[in-house]
């Protein structure tokens, strides 16, 4: 993945959220984006992901941002919680793996990876830490060639599927605001201060 | 198609277990089986106009308030929320995501109709009356008229929020209703004729609302209740004759058009 002088911009003609960002980042390799509330983490990821509209130079295995292509081969673990309101843990990464054509199994194997403790129970009424623990599943889905993590809880099975990842040539790309001890499994980091590095 | 109909099917059986959704479909049941006790009281035409009313405006309220919320949370909050942003980072084409979207809240405002006709067929039976096809064709013309409503709010909850689109289908619904009712005063000859191009370019133009033959008889007798007063116009009582064919598949067209203008529109859609 290369990505030049991202920039993200929300709204046509609006201030930029994230603005000089490069990230390069080879297969087998990590990358944790840090910064505090509001630094841009969020905003580079969804970019690369194109979904927000990105500028910039960015190549994502191979493809422009939102590639479909690309997208199937990429694990996007999103943030914001409650996701899937009415629906099971179960049935959240289940539709993930039937969208990128994977079968029950894909889903059920993601869901133990992750540590998903109550799968069986609307995303609603989950514990936080299974709300992060299914999002965690919904990237691990398939086994994808690109790990993007926003806000990942630093569990045990977090840290294994990186290394997992990374161990089979899979790139890992992490954002957080309290990282813990997830630079050192990632390997490098670049820190954002107002949607810029620095 | 698959992915479509993935997303169609979660979306729908997500949308069928919130509370809010249950609360209206029980509602409308609950009235229309009190519309069959009371019309059951009175018996003969009497009863039968009051089954039909009751239940007519069961498919008017419920149906519009379940219509314009479907519709209205079609993309907005779930885009802000992350929900949509997953669905579309699977690869999902963001057209198919939009129409996959739009297509569970249609599947589920076509299950509770499905289910308020079949209790009214029920009730109609009941009070001897058999299970009354003019009820039935206008359960079909109302839930015609909803999935306007619906499509119309999935459109603008691309680019407004769930209040502001559920108001703007409901304002859309109004005048749909209203052009038809005006054109009706057109063909009677009650409406000045420096206004009657205007009308009639409108009425060609804008999605009309259906009508249907059973509506436009009660509403005639004034027995239509809630479901339609008898019309007004210039001092004189306006017949609004039931929907053409033509009427029909034109409203259903826009259906379509602002299903696929909001799936295109969604392309540009910044998400979370």
């Amino acid at each position: 993945m290369r990505a030049r002088a991202i920039e993200v911009r929300y709204q046509r003609g609006g201030v930029l959220a994230v603005s000089g960002v490069t990230i390069d980042l080879r297969p087998g390799a990590g990358l944790l984006i840090t910064g505090g509330r509001g630094a841009g983490k969020s905003s580079v990821l969804r970019a690369l992901l194109g979904l927000a509209g990105p500028g910039g130079d960015i190549t994502v295995l191979g493809a422009p941002p939102g590639d479909p292509a690309a997208l199937r081969r990429i694990g996007w673990a999103p943030p914001s919680w409650p996701f899937g309101y009415g629906l099971t843990a179960r049935e959240v990464v289940g539709m993930v793996a039937a969208l990128k054509g994977h079968g029950p199994s894909g889903a059920a194997r993601a869901i133990a990876e992750a540590g998903v403790q109550q799968a069986d129970r609307r995303v609603e009424g989950l514990e936080i830490e299974d709300v992060r623990r299914t999002a965690l599943a919904c990237a691990l889905t398939g086994e994808p060639d690109l790990l993007v993590l926003d806000d990942p809880w630093e569990f045990p099975e977090t840290v294994a599927a990186i290394r997992r990842a990374m161990a089979r040539g899979a790139a890992v790309l992490a954002a957080s605001a309290d990282p813990g001890g997830l630079p050192a499994v990632l390997g490098a980091s670049i820190h954002l201060t107002d949607g810029a590095p620095g | 198609m698959i992915p479509l109909l993935t997303i169609a099917r979660v979306e729908a059986r997500g949308i069928r277990r919130r509370r809010w959704v249950l609360a209206v479909a029980a509602i409308g049941a609950a009235v229309i089986i009190a519309g069959a006790v009371v019309a059951g009281g009175r018996g003969g035409t009497a009863g039968l106009d009051t089954m039909r009313s009751w239940a007519a405006g069961v498919y008017l309220l419920a149906g519009l308030v379940l219509a314009a919320a479907l519709g209205a949370s079609t993309v907005n909050r779930d885009a802000d929320g992350g929900w949509v942003g997953l669905q579309v980072a699977t690869g999902t084409p963001r057209g198919t995501v939009a129409l996959g979207r739009i297509a569970g809240r249609l599947t589920t405002l076509i299950a509770i109709f499905a289910a308020w006709m079949v209790i009214a067929a029920i009730g109609s039976a009941a009070i001897g009356q058999g299970a009354d096809s003019a009820l039935a064709v206008h359960g079909l013309a109302m839930l015609g008229n909803m999935a306007l409503v619906l499509t119309a709010a999935g459109l603008c909850s691309v680019a407004l929020g769930p209040v502001a689109s559920g108001i703007v289908a409901i304002a859309l619904y109004v005048s749909s209703l209203s052009l038809v009712n005006l054109m009706a005063a057109v063909d009677e000859g009650v409406i000045g004729t420096a206004w009657t191009g205007l009308i009639t370019t409108l009425y060609l133009i804008l999605p009309r609302a259906i009508t249907s033959p059973m509506l436009s008889d009660l509403q005639a007798r004034g027995d239509a209740g809630v479901a339609g007063a008898p019309l007004e116009i210039n001092g004189n009582l306006v017949i609004v004759p039931a929907a053409s064919w033509l009427t029909v598949l034109w409203a259903l067209a826009w259906c379509a058009l602002f299903a696929v203008v909001a799936a295109a529109a969604f392309r540009r859609r910044a998400l979370s």
